[in-house]
């Protein structure tokens, strides 16, 4: 049975609520129209596909298992007892792959020279072997190079083997009972289809090529490198991304029904209910966004402090910080979509088929329900997208200003945060803070991206 | 001798404009859909030229392509535009300048929107004199005063200084043909220089065009889609319809226009002498007098409060319906006339409860719908419904024609099963000349014209008896306009309807009403039959509303 | 206008109040003077008298909002609400929790702030500004879609590479200014130009982004339709019509910040090691000195409500459309 913490739910609960928004949507023709136009932007497909790999890293990192006599898993990264989620269940080996202290990319031997005892009995300051990268070799000189690139060629390999798979699965799924799969791959390969398949095909070959190559040097290497106690960047980056995600949709989820229900009532009723409304979103609003934030997580250190007991374990303790920090953080972010749903709905009510419906004696509820509310969507969903890319990259701040997630939680923002002091070492060690930059930049970037083809597609002064 | 006579004529019939196989296409996606395709036409010097056509039809996109102004989804994909002779596609950007401002002034329909909101009157003004007549500092400004007291504007010096907004509707379109004048143009373009403006202003305006022309002797292209402003203004008349010109000719025009097109066009045109032939049914039954009227409107006021002061303390009301009292009697069809501002659609609004009202009593069938609150008004005023001026704000972009429909059924339980309410949605739109079909479709994939149906099917849905119509022809076509006054004087044969007929437009008033309210400042300044009103009005108001109404209205129609 | 402005700054009180109120229930009641006290102490092996002792010293004692053993007026003001936090409506900040006369500190540190924050401001407007009118200028040209899409790469890196790349880069590698500090006087400039640059690099993705949105916006307006027919070239048109009424929304949104400047920025000034109201800030949190958090809190609030009047009448300065009443 999977063991859940209470983001782990969350997060499935809102990827079953996009999955059931997603029908909703295919089944409204005025929805659909927009969403046409945003998969056959060739930018937004190729960062869709991007994404999605991302959630689905941060899907398998929220499920969570038992672990019982599992070999792979030690007792030096994880407490006994505590579940460990399918990602790491499937990262097993570089997970428990745990060096002294930092090492390069893909080294051999550490960072840093030490006093060794020697096979003769003498010793030399040299550069220690690593525990786990490069064991295999027995002599890391010679040997280095070819292996890398002996890993590197089986990693293509298993990469473009994968991506045939895929591919012709989806030819055959995307083609049953219409017409030949072949017909289908050559007129994507000549971009002639509808949807620009050939982006995304291409951006699927990116993808598993890299990934070919990343599991089969993972098997023997560090490919990042190692951290301040020599843990691995790769594995920390890779969980950091279920961090990143969590942040970037819980927060926004967790407050939505509330700038939904107060903008609507203010904007629609009008009167004293829009004063109190509006008095209330002005007061929040007028605290600067951080400091509310940090008063909001002292008080709620403390609070956990004095309920020691109740948050026992690590686990839940990180777990409760970082669902803390997307309702904090949500609440200081519902303000800007709660203002302009209001503003939209004054608008709206005074449109003539509103007021034709309540002529016609249609009651409230339902001029808000069928009337106003669909209406206001295309805003939900474009403040959502936009909010997105913002909130990962807040994550990284916030951490560093220490009012982030817990200093245990995996994230970009606290490898950033443990790394930057090592730009002053000599030599430089770059590599913890190279790999959160690429992990981030490779989600905030299609994140904007798709947020602009969606913005474009659902904002009415921008459509034709 | 022969020689001198023969250079005379070629100067006096060289053109001072002359447009050949125009064609311009814009973008729609990955598709370039022709706009205009292939538009050939002169202006002589010193003439005038209209181009006329519905909306759509490419009229606006023709003169913007003469002065290469395209917006950026536009492509000029043909044709040749030869201004005094130069060609204009042929020169540099750069050259453009001169002739943008300098040899042809532009007027557009909106002067809202067509000015710099920031800057003042004078200093746009003032650009235009520093850049085509290089003119500076006293003797700028004594030419800017000129020009504005040339198109009109009292005391110039004053409104110099100001900004666009602190101008009236009227002013405001001067100032912008002063902009257009200050070039010393030598073509005047005015693209639907009176649409945006009142019926009083619209004749002003035109009569300030007809006297700049004769003053400076520039030529006049007017674009509209009103053949009232036409035959007011123009020597040329050229009829334009889906990028094409279907017929050029001389103001011989009007005794009998050659293409079918045109002929329709100017028979759908609303006339004042409609009401003469036709018979009002309350006149001919003459109702008996003891039942009361079906709608009864006493002393009724609308006051919107002027707030002031650090406590924003009532200090004045707007009084936006001033005391107003009226009757309508079952199957009669009252007109509210005024110009905007009046306070007629607010009238209409107030007595839906739309917009709450200050004081005053109306009855509907005998029964005080006014003093009830909630679901006791709304049960009150069922019979009550209205129809909305613009077609494309009417409906719920998001809702199919089939559920907008079923709206009121459901919400007045007039019809539980869904098969009966799906027989009635079908009956509606048959009623309203649609096919079935459209039930499943969305209000988008209906033109404006077959929106409007859809908008009164919705009101005749709950069976109501009287429907206010709130200008329901302004936002049309002239064309789809008679269709829509020929379904809703249908519809009232065959079931009885009664109607209150908001609009700004006395001839169509004429085509439809029994009797006319004539309202001015939330007043009612006039009432009483539509033929009496039309041809025998007693109020000054009422007098000066029809002599702005361009002859065309006015002409009976005795050539077809 | 006076009126306009007094009416204002009533609507500020209650807007005042409710933020008194939140920070206190925030800190006081949410958070007890019980669990600060332990916080500080260290959780376990405190003794209640420490914890009193600690308490006392710090004015936390007494009850929140009444205090029934008090005579007179005292029952009122002898509270933590009274001393605490209506206090802070006379700019009274007191002593933080490690004893030190906030505001007095406020008084001192807002300087370096500012010495930050105002170049950074000009710098950054002029910069992106001057970026996006040339990005609409050339619009529909390469430039402009290469200069789109390197906006939206730029803005997708956080903050954090910016200073961490632009310090190693500048400071370390080419060694033109010192990475971090600060210095009185005219030193200051010396350490100022770094964390100005950086700032504006940081920004330049999404200013120059927001700032072409805004004059697009204006370019499709009628306006500018009648500007071209004058006759007027295109750089014209745009440096003049379009700026002009583009400086509006710009204007006003550079004027509710400016109040905000005298607080710093809690990033810049921290990597920086400026001496300034951020870096004050974040020490507080992360000494979790609550007093100093709770001061911040009320005085960020206080200068982003001044910006919000300051902004509305900046309206009426700007747009000839807007009259106040």
């Amino acid at each position: 049975m999977p063991v859940l913490l209470p983001t782990d739910i969350l997060f499935l609960l809102m990827l079953l609520g996009l999955a059931a928004l997603v029908a909703y949507t295919l089944r409204q023709e005025h929805l659909r129209r927009p969403w046409r136009s945003v998969i056959r932007s060739r930018s937004a497909m190729i960062s869709l596909v991007i994404l999605l790999v991302y959630l689905l890293i941060a899907l398998l990192d929220s499920i969570r298992i038992p672990v019982s006599s599992n070999a792979h898993v030690n007792s030096t990264s994880a407490p006994i007892g505590e579940p460990v989620t399918l990602l790491d269940f499937g990262l097993g080996r570089i997970r428990d792959a745990q060096e002294k202290t930092y090492s390069a990319p893909l080294a051999v031997v550490a960072h840093a020279r030490e006093m060794i005892r020697q096979a003769d009995g003498r010793e030399a300051w040299t550069y220690p072997r690593l525990q786990f990268g490069g064991r295999h070799l027995a002599n890391p000189e010679q040997e280095h190079a070819s292996d890398l690139i002996r890993r590197i060629a089986l990693g293509l390999g298993a990469g473009i083997a994968g991506w045939a798979l895929l591919t012709g699965f989806l030819a055959l799924v995307l083609t049953r009972r219409r017409s030949d799969p072949m017909d289908f791959l050559r007129s994507a390969w000549r971009g002639e289809t509808d949807l620009p398949w050939r982006a995304v095909l291409l951006a699927l070959l990116l993808i598993s090529l890299l990934a070919g190559v990343l599991v089969a040097l993972c098997q023997a290497y560090h490919v990042f490198g190692t951290g301040k106690v020599g843990e691995d960047v790769l594995y920390q980056s890779l969980k950091s991304i279920r961090t990143g995600v969590l942040i970037g949709t819980l927060t926004t989820v967790a407050t939505l029904p509330l700038a939904l229900v107060l903008g609507i009532l203010a904007g629609y009723y009008r009167g004293w209910v829009d004063d109190v409304i509006q008095y209330l979103y002005t007061t929040l609003n007028s605290v600067p966004g951080v400091l509310l934030i940090a008063a909001a997580m002292l008080v709620m250190q403390s609070y956990m402090a004095r309920h020691e007991a109740e948050f026992a374990s690590l686990a839940t303790r990180a777990d409760f910080r970082l669902l803390a920090l997307c309702l904090i953080l949500g609440m200081t972010s519902w303000t800007g979509l709660c203002r302009l749903l209001r503003a939209e709905t004054l608008k709206l009510r005074e449109l003539e088929y509103v007021q034709a419906a309540r002529v016609l004696g249609v009651s409230q509820g339902m001029i808000l329900f069928r009337h106003i509310l669909p209406n206001l969507f295309h805003l939900v969903l474009i403040s959502v997208a936009l909010d997105f890319s913002s909130l990962v990259l807040a994550e990284a701040v916030l951490s560093y200003v220490n009012i982030g997630v817990d200093p245990t939680t995996e994230s970009w923002g606290n490898m950033i945060n443990g790394a930057r002091l090592e730009m002053a070492r000599e030599p430089v060690v770059w590599w913890s803070l190279a790999s959160a930059f690429i992990f981030m930049f490779a989600l905030v970037l299609p994140a904007n991206l798709f947020a602009d083809a969606v913005r474009d597609a659902f904002d009415p002064r921008r459509a034709e | 001798m022969t020689f001198a006579a023969s250079t005379m004529e070629t100067t006096a019939s060289s053109p001072l404009l002359s447009v050949t196989d125009l064609r311009v296409a814009f973008r729609q996606g990955q598709d370039w859909v022709p706009a205009v395709a292939g538009v050939s036409f002169e202006v002589p010097k010193g003439g005038s030229f209209a181009l006329v056509g519905e909306s759509g039809s490419g009229k606006s996109v023709t003169a913007l392509s003469v002065m290469r102004l395209l917006p950026q989804n536009g492509q000029l994909q043909g044709g040749r535009v030869s201004l005094n002779g130069t060609d204009v596609f042929s020169l540099a950007e750069r050259d453009m300048s001169s002739i943008r401002g300098g040899k042809i002034g532009i007027v557009f329909q909106d002067p809202m929107t067509s000015l710099n909101p920031v800057l003042t009157i004078g200093r746009q003004i003032g650009e235009t004199l520093v850049l085509h007549r290089g003119l500076k500092g006293a003797a700028l400004r004594r030419r800017a005063m000129e020009l504005l007291d040339q198109v009109g504007l009292p005391d110039p010096a004053r409104h110099l200084d100001e900004y666009p907004h602190q101008l009236s509707g009227g002013m405001r379109q001067r100032a912008m043909i002063a902009l257009a004048l200050a070039g010393e143009p030598e073509l005047l373009i005015a693209d639907e220089p009176t649409t945006a403006l009142d019926m009083t202003l619209q004749a002003q305006i035109l009569e300030l065009l007809r006297r700049l022309r004769k003053e400076t002797g520039m030529a006049l292209w007017l674009i509209t889609h009103d053949f009232g402003t036409v035959a007011e203004v123009a020597d040329r008349i050229a009829v334009m319809r889906a990028g094409v010109l279907v017929e050029t000719s001389g103001p011989e025009f009007f005794d009998g226009p050659q293409h079918p097109y045109s002929r329709e066009l100017l028979n759908a045109i609303p006339r004042l002498e409609a009401c003469l032939q036709r018979e009002s049914p309350v006149e001919a039954e003459s109702a008996p007098a003891q039942a009361p009227p079906l709608l009864d409107v006493r002393d009724f006021r609308v006051y919107y409060p002027i707030r002031k002061g650090i406590f924003q303390r009532t200090v004045d009301q707007v009084r936006a319906v001033d005391g107003v009292s009226f009757q309508l009697e079952r199957g009669e069809t009252l007109a509210l006339v005024g110009e905007s501002g009046c306070g007629k659609t607010t009238l209409g609004k107030a007595l839906l409860n739309l917009v709450p009202a200050t004081s005053g009593e109306v009855r509907l069938d005998g029964v005080k719908i006014t003093g009830q609150m909630g679901g006791a008004r709304h049960e009150a005023q069922a019979g009550l419904q209205i129809v909305f001026q613009d077609p494309y704000s009417s409906m719920n972009p998001r809702m199919v024609v089939g559920n907008i429909l079923e709206e009121g059924l459901r919400a007045q339980r007039l019809r539980t099963t869904p098969a009966e309410r799906r027989e009635k949605v079908e009956a509606l739109l048959l009623a309203v000349g649609l096919p079935v079909s459209a039930r499943g479709r969305y209000p988008h994939e209906f033109s404006g014209g077959q929106r409007q149906r859809l908008c009164i099917a919705r009101a005749l849905a709950v069976e109501p008896r009287l429907v206010i119509c709130d200008e329901p022809t302004s936002a049309l076509d002239v064309s789809v306009q008679a269709q829509v006054i020929r379904l809703l004087r249908e519809l009232q044969d065959r079931h009885g309807l009664s109607y209150l007929f908001i609009t700004h437009d006395l001839a169509v008033v004429s085509e439809l009403a029994d009797r006319v309210a004539v309202m001015h400042s939330g007043r009612i300044v006039e009432t009483g039959k539509t033929r009496q009103v039309l041809f025998n009005p007693e109020n000054d108001y009422t007098r000066r509303l029809l002599a702005a109404l361009p002859k065309l209205h006015k002409s009976a129609r005795t050539h077809f | 206008m006076i009126d306009y402005i007094i009416r204002r700054l009533l609507y500020a009180l209650p807007l005042l109040l409710g933020i008194n109120l939140l920070a206190f229930v925030l800190f006081f009641v949410v958070n007890t003077p019980e669990d600060m006290a332990r916080m500080h102490l260290g959780q376990k092996h405190v003794t209640s008298e420490a914890i009193e002792k600690w308490k006392h010293e710090r004015g936390y004692d007494q009850p929140l909002f009444w205090n029934g053993q008090a005579e007179g007026a005292g029952r009122a003001t002898q509270t933590i609400f009274y001393q605490k936090s209506l206090g802070l409506f006379l700019f009274r900040f007191g002593r933080s929790d490690g004893g030190r006369d906030i505001g007095a500190d406020i008084g001192q540190r807002m300087w370096p702030s500012l010495a930050i924050a105002i170049p950074s401001l000009i710098v950054g407007l002029a910069v992106h500004i001057g970026f996006a009118l040339l990005l609409v200028f050339f619009r529909l040209t390469y430039l402009e879609f290469w200069g789109v899409a390197l906006c939206v790469a730029l803005m997708s890196v956080s903050t954090l590479f910016y200073i961490i790349g632009g310090q190693f880069l500048v400071g370390k590698l080419l060694q033109l200014t010192p990475i971090s500090g600060y210095d009185g006087g005219w030193n200051a400039v010396r350490f100022i130009i770094l964390p100005v640059v950086i700032g504006t690099m940081a920004g330049l993705g999404s200013g120059v982004r927001w700032y072409r949105t805004l004059f697009l916006e204006e370019a499709e307006k009628d306006y500018v339709r009648t500007a071209r027919a004058k006759g007027l070239s295109e750089a014209r048109v745009l440096f003049f019509h379009v700026l002009k009424n583009a400086m509006i929304p710009i204007l006003t949104g550079v004027v509710v910040v400016l109040p905000l400047l005298f607080t710093g920025s809690l990033i810049t000034e921290s990597f920086f090691a400026i001496p300034g109201l951020g870096s004050y800030t974040i020490d507080a949190i992360n000494q979790q000195d609550f007093a100093i958090v709770r001061s911040m809190v009320f005085l960020g609030s206080v200068l982003y409500i001044i910006g919000l009047l300051l902004t509305d009448i900046s309206y009426t300065l700007v747009d000839p459309r807007v009259k106040l009443s």
